[in-house]
């Protein structure tokens, strides 16, 4: 038997420093203040949540996965501790994995991930402000050619590599669709619903209803049940 | 080397606080009355996307920061010059073009608005209730289809839906368009993002009319209560409209372009227009006999494209070390200015 948590990622850098003002202020033009202010929180909480769990779990000999990190031995630390330093929550969370025990494993093609970083430049230099605005916040509109084909290196390494009576973590956007690509004999045991996570940011960006919102907030933040 | 973040309209040399790209401190190049604002860098490298946004929300912070002071107009993000030696040439060589720019975009701003279906899944329902589909669909229970017909008839009928759904966002659109534009100077499109956007457009209005213009957008979002949302993004430097990027020329190319144009080894744009219209009559395919005349036509005019975007001055120089040593600037691709 096999065993895979899946993590979707939420990000929000808890630093911003000099960058805090321009992101909040397009995050409140296309959000409204109220909800980018709640928003704030229940990403706070969610990483909180996802960090107590893990706590309470044996991290010896786990393997993880986590979204864009290309390396893995010693390179793969030095990412995940500089991703930590800026004060990202899922690195930190990794980190904590790794000193308990936990084995980072290469999880995504260079190659894909250069398109990547290429696309993102493309978006940075001639898309509208509004499509920028939803980069920062961490919106997905739509699922690009490259995306399924990350998707598909990431599970076939998953695939691959994940033994027998192991258990593996990966950490991935909310926008990623993998679970669909493992193999049947890997059980996945998710820690929040990725539908609902993809749910929760149409609501905050485009939505009105603020009662559903709420409610999605609200299960996001919430403890995570026993898997 | 350099990161270029905008070029203002000052003869100030002036520091800003450390806000630049990797928090380095923001200052300006001066030639004349116009300044490049920039900063020290070493090569960006673009390592995670993650970086790439920061560094994008850090080129944000500084065009945004300035141009509360100052006229404005944006380079393209990722702008990196050697050193102050070459901003200082590129100014120079640009100036005229530079004034241009800055004069048209004197007082005024740019506000986004971005304009989505409020309910995706009602509007779809709406679009199901009109009479062409309904018949359509009460035509597909009637026959008796296999499989794949049934298949094919759906298709048939997902695409009448897009195109029900397409029409009514053109007429939204054009709406909304025309309601705004007689608040603005010029406007430009932008790409939509998905079947749910129904308009993604950015418009260049005067500062002082940023209040006229927002309250005519409230008013739309009250018109179309419940079925549309309104959002705006700004005030913002006129990044759609006006952004700049550094150009260099590539040796052959030109060396190509001036032999095609059957030029010397140097020329003014009236002579390289003077050639293009020249060669255009003699090769133009309805009039020309030539076999080749297609053929020379596209390479004319290619040519002509190149050698117009090269020249700045009154005279340019199509040598070898003349071109290696050229820095100019032109229009971002983006950029587009519908009066």
């Amino acid at each position: 038997m096999r065993e895979l948590v899946y993590v979707p990622v939420i990000h929000l850098e808890a630093d911003l420093g000099n960058i805090a003002t321009v992101i909040n202020k397009r995050s409140i033009e296309v959000c409204g203040e109220r909800r980018w202010k709640k928003h704030k929180q229940t990403v706070a909480l969610f990483w909180d949540s996802i960090s107590n769990f893990f706590s309470s779990i044996e991290a010896t000999n786990i393997k993880i996965y986590q979204d864009g990190l290309m390396a893995s031995g010693k390179l793969g630390r030095k990412i995940v501790e500089e991703g930590a330093r800026r004060g990202s929550k899922n690195y930190e969370l990794v980190l904590d994995l790794v000193k308990r025990g936990g084995e980072i494993r290469k999880t995504e093609d260079v190659d894909l991930l250069r398109q990547e970083y290429e696309e993102t430049i493309k978006l940075a230099q001639t898309k509208s402000v509004f499509e920028k605005s939803l980069a920062y916040i961490g919106y997905k509109l739509h699922k690009s050619q490259l995306m399924k084909k990350r998707d598909e290196f990431i599970a076939k390494n998953i695939n691959e590599t994940l033994r027998e009576r192991e258990t593996g973590v990966l950490f991935i956007g909310a926008y990623h669709d993998v679970i669909p690509l493992l193999s049947k004999d890997i059980i996945v045991k998710k820690v929040k619903s990725q539908e609902k996570i993809k749910e929760y940011f149409k609501e905050l960006t485009y939505g009105r209803d603020q009662e559903k919102f709420d409610k999605l907030a609200k299960y996001l933040a919430s403890p995570i049940q026993n898997l | 080397m350099h990161i270029v973040y905008s070029i203002i309209k000052t003869n100030d040399q002036k520091s800003f606080s450390p806000i630049g790209i990797n928090g380095e401190k923001v200052y300006t190049i001066v030639h004349q009355d116009i300044a490049a604002v920039v900063s020290n860098s070493s090569p960006l490298s673009f390592t995670s996307k993650e970086l790439i946004l920061r560094n994008l929300a850090s080129y944000h912070v500084v065009i945004e920061q300035i141009m509360k002071s100052y006229t404005t107009v944006p380079m393209k993000f990722g702008t990196m010059v050697k050193d102050e030696g070459e901003v200082k040439k590129i100014l120079k060589g640009a100036y005229p073009q530079i004034k241009d720019v800055l004069k048209a975009m004197e007082g005024k701003i740019e506000l986004d608005v971005a304009v989505l279906w409020s309910d995706m899944d009602s509007t779809l329902k709406e679009v199901g209730q009109e009479e062409k589909i309904k018949r359509f669909k009460e035509e597909i229970e009637k026959k008796k289809l296999s499989k794949e017909e049934f298949q094919q008839e759906k298709i048939k009928l997902g695409k009448m839906v897009k195109a029900l759904l397409d029409k009514k966002k053109d007429k939204c659109g054009a709406e909304i368009v025309n309601v705004l534009k007689s608040e603005s100077e010029a406007f430009c499109h932008h790409d939509l993002m998905d079947e749910s956007m129904i308009m993604n457009t950015a418009f260049l209005i005067y500062k002082a009319r940023e209040e006229a213009f927002t309250s005519k957008v409230s008013q739309l979002d009250k018109r179309y209560e419940g079925e549309l949302n309104f959002r705006i993004v700004g005030p913002l430097p006129p990044y759609s409209f006006s952004t700049l990027e550094v150009r260099r020329a590539k040796f052959e190319e030109i060396d190509q372009a001036k032999k095609i144009l059957e030029l010397g080894e140097e020329a003014s744009i009236s002579e390289i227009k003077e050639a293009y219209r020249r060669l255009t009559r003699r090769f133009h395919p309805d009039k020309s006999t030539d076999p080749e005349a297609q053929k020379r036509f596209e390479e004319i005019n290619k040519a002509h494209k190149v050698l117009i975007d090269y020249c700045q001055s009154e005279k340019s120089s199509f040598m070898e070390a003349d071109v290696k040593d050229f820095i100019g600037l032109k229009l971002f691709e983006t950029s587009r200015i519908f009066k």
